[in-house]
């Protein structure tokens, strides 16, 4: 099986493979910032990292794909996309509908305590629910 | 699904990154199709068939049972 890896390079000298190294790179750069800043009390300067990191990968993400002569994604990428979204929410799905109601009711019942932390996790459930319900509806429109 | 797109590619010499290339997609992709690991869209099909000059049941073998009545029957059996 040939495999000639010099012809997936661009005029910009960026393969698919470069592409998303720099971008997931980016990130992880911006991770590691915030991560110092926390550690060394120099949160300020954590958080600027990570921002202007994370903000370039975005940029790198939607910039580059336009500028250049490579696929650098295709019907393949947005099926692995699509599945894996599609485990994600419907992970959240089981974890959402099978817990949250019933610590709600508990909660309500006076059988147990619901932290501010639950409380956290309650209302971040249920805004994703209710993001893919509305995605969902958007996509479904203009399919 | 089994595919014949390697012996093909190979007779035509170009690499998998040509073919990505005329066909508009990733070598990533070419490489998963002939390695059996992902099963290209209607659309990238019909481009590698009309690219490799064949019908598109002679560049995929699909693992589906295709023992099927076919629509000229039913019409038979309809009347």
């Amino acid at each position: 099986m040939s495999d000639t890896r010099q012809s997936t390079n661009t005029v910009l000298g960026i393969g698919k493979r470069t592409y998303e190294r720099a971008v997931w790179g980016l990130v992880g750069i911006g991770c590691l910032g915030l991560l110092a800043g926390i550690l060394l009390e120099e949160q300020l300067i954590g958080t600027a990292t990570y921002l202007v990191t994370v903000w370039a990968a975005m940029i790198v993400a939607v910039v580059v794909p336009y500028v250049s002569d490579t696929k650098l994604a295709d019907e393949r990428d947005e099926r692995l996309h699509n599945r894996a979204s599609g485990m994600t929410i419907g992970i959240a799905a089981m974890v959402g509908i099978g817990i949250v109601p019933a610590l709600y009711v508990l909660g309500a019942g006076n059988y147990m305590t619901i932290s501010a932390r639950i409380w956290g996790g309650i209302y971040l459930f249920s805004g994703l629910g209710l993001l893919y319900v509305a995605c969902y509806m958007i996509v479904s429109r203009h399919s | 699904m089994k595919n014949h797109l390697t012996e093909r590619r190979e007779e035509a010499a170009l690499s998998q990154g040509d073919l990505a290339e005329a066909v508009d997609v990733t070598r990533q992709t070419i490489n998963a199709i002939e390695r059996e690991r992902y099963d290209p869209s209607l659309e990238l099909a019909f481009k590698l068939a009309a690219f490799f000059e064949c019908h598109i049941e002679e560049l995929f073998e699909p693992d589906i049972d295709l023992d099927l009545a076919p629509v000229s029957e039913l019409e038979r059996n309809s009347e």
